[in-house]
């Protein structure tokens, strides 16, 4: 039995050793790698003052080591955003932005990459308080490169640091300009992936306004046009929230809900809406009205 | 070994009895090796399954049942238990109920006083291969049986809105203690089904009526088996806290952890399979002589 023990011993870790060489410099061993030393930095990015330089420097060159060593990790660049993010959580803005500017010169042709970069040096200039410099920043980012996902979300981002602020004049203004920036989008851009983000965006930028019969609108239109999308159930909730809570109008979420049945019958989703619209008879025939400042927490 | 001439009326010596054997005589721990070796090889596969080459072939399968996102550390690791637990089914099927039917052939040789070699034990379980596979089928049906009644209980508790009273407590213990009913299941269904193997190899019978000889017994020997088979089963409840306790702190645990918490279970596992069936064949052994 000793030999039959030390035999399989020596076979797992033979195993062990095999599979772990094949596939040394693979992507596998790059996420690992960058996993970890997102871990380390996840420990010390809301204690900047107390955690010493060092530290940082080793999380960088963690991340550094990964870009080196592994130069077709497909998610190269962002591995190197994510560097970037150790100086931005060492408040060194300044070698930051260097970090991201890099992943200019050394991805020139993709934009999805570049567009993240700069929106990593927007918000580098904002955490320092330079919000104009921010600003002109993420112009640049709607301005060249409109078909990416940062490139999308910036108006609407606008709004949000209004928003958050406290200045609610310019937020409105800037829901505005996303509202008509994204229809415009939407419009231009019929049968395209980025047709059905843009109208999510339009939904969002509506609600964001209080503006809830346009929203219910946009969300309506959003699940008539885009019947197989896997973000249905979340684009039916926010319907039922909008309807129920905030426009206290049972019929307008009804109608939306049979206009999707006459014109998809026998989808999938025909089951639940003939039971969301009979819980929302229900509610109307109660008077059921949901105050939205009275959820328990 | 003890001789059967002793009567096991009390079910704590029959285990220290079982206990000291394996101790006394190591070759019945020796199919167990074989399982734990087969596991061990196929948990490293599956640790693999997501780099080349393995990736190749079990790629498209975890990428069609649990998405793309599976395939990418730590994710991969997250799945890795589960995955696991889905081919020790497979193994214990196609294998490990066979090696335990080896086991029981080693321990009824040496309680004969007879040397056995791990060999002569495989050339004797073989042409009962095909009723040990029955057997391990039948075993696993109704272990997923039970199981399924517990979920259709445990999914009505869940149901139950109060949270005081009677009806809140039913839900508290239902609920809450979900790991700790199925680790009673699995106790329940192994004492069930206790004898069906020795029966097969040691008598010699088909299936159906090795099945009614286990139930026979079982009807004078029940609560022995039971108490033998859940007492080295306490030795998983470390298992089932630490891997509790894991799962409970996702944010600040290596993935491996998960891993090294299943080779952990292999082991133990092994241990309580080693006593549990030294025990119950040891008790069967003296229940033919007595009988």
């Amino acid at each position: 039995m000793k030999k039959f023990i030390g035999i399989a011993f020596a076979t797992l870790l033979g195993l062990f050793i095999l599979f772990s060489l094949f596939d040394w410099r693979g992507n596998y061993r790059a996420e690992q790698i960058i996993w970890r030393a997102n871990k380390k930095l996840s420990k010390v990015i809301n204690t900047p003052e107390t955690t010493p330089d060092k530290t940082f420097e080793d999380i960088a060159n963690d991340f550094r080591k990964a870009i080196k060593d592994f130069p077709h990790y497909p998610q190269r660049a962002r591995v190197q955003i994510q560097m970037g993010g150790v100086y931005m959580a060492k408040k060194d803005f300044a070698k930051a932005r260097q970090v991201f500017e890099q992943v200019f010169k050394d991805y020139p042709t993709n934009d999805v990459f570049k567009s993240e970069a700069l929106v990593a040096i927007g918000k580098t200039y904002e955490q320092e308080g330079s919000w104009l410099k921010a600003e002109t920043a993420y112009r640049k980012v709607i301005s060249d490169y409109p078909l990416t996902e940062n490139g999308l979300a910036m108006p609407l981002y606008f709004g949000n640091v209004y928003k958050q602020r406290g200045a609610r004049e310019k937020a409105n203004n800037a829901y505005k300009d996303a509202a008509m920036y994204y229809g415009k989008m939407a419009e231009q851009n019929q049968g395209k992936p980025i047709e059905f983000r843009a109208m999510q965006l339009l939904a969002d930028s509506y609600l964001a306004l209080e503006d809830w019969n346009k929203g219910v609108e946009a969300l309506g239109n959003l699940l008539l046009t885009f019947p197989g999308s896997p973000a249905i159930g979340q684009t039916v909730q926010a319907i039922n929230i909008v309807a129920v809570i905030q426009l206290k109008d049972y019929d307008k979420a009804q109608a939306i809900y049979e206009s999707f049945m006459k014109k998809y019958p026998r989808h999938p989703l025909d089951k639940i809406l003939k039971k969301v619209i009979a819980g929302l008879k229900t509610l109307k025939e109660k008077n059921v009205v949901i105050n939205p400042k009275a959820t328990p927490k | 070994m003890e001789s059967t001439k002793t009567t096991f009326r009390d079910p704590i010596t029959l285990v220290k009895t079982s206990f000291n054997a394996l101790i006394n005589h190591p070759i019945i721990l020796f199919p167990f090796f074989v399982s734990v070796f087969i596991q061990l090889v196929v948990l490293e596969f599956l640790y693999f399954s997501a780099r080349f080459p393995l990736v190749v072939f079990f790629g498209p399968i975890i990428r069609r049942l649990w998405g793309e996102g599976f395939l990418h550390y730590p994710l991969n690791i997250i799945l890795l238990p589960k995955l696991f637990y889905y081919a020790q089914l497979f193994v214990y099927i196609f294998i490990g109920a066979f090696l335990t039917a080896v086991a029981a052939l080693i321990i009824r040789a040496i309680n004969n006083e007879r040397k056995i070699t791990f060999q002569e034990a495989v050339r004797e379980a073989v042409p009962y291969y095909i009723h040990i596979f029955t057997a391990s089928l039948i075993f696993l049906g109704t272990l997923k049986g039970f199981y399924a009644v517990y979920d259709i209980i445990f999914k009505r508790a869940l149901l139950i809105r109060s949270k005081v009273g009677i009806f809140g407590f039913i839900k508290a213990v239902l609920v809450g203690g979900a790991p700790y009913y199925q680790f009673f299941i699995a106790i329940l269904v192994t004492a069930l089904f206790a004898f069906l193997i020795p029966v097969i190899v040691i008598e010699r019978k088909k299936i159906f009526a090795a099945l009614i000889e286990n139930f026979k017994r079982l009807q004078r020997l029940f609560i022995i088996v039971f108490i033998a088979v859940f007492l080295p089963m306490l030795l998983y409840i470390p298992v089932l806290l630490l891997r509790n306790s894991v799962s409970s702190s996702e944010g600040i645990t290596l993935p491996e952890i998960h891993v090294l918490i299943v080779v952990v279970g292999v082991f133990v596992t092994l241990f309580i399979d080693a006593i549990a069936l030294t025990a119950v064949t040891t008790l069967y052994l003296a229940d033919s002589e007595k009988t």
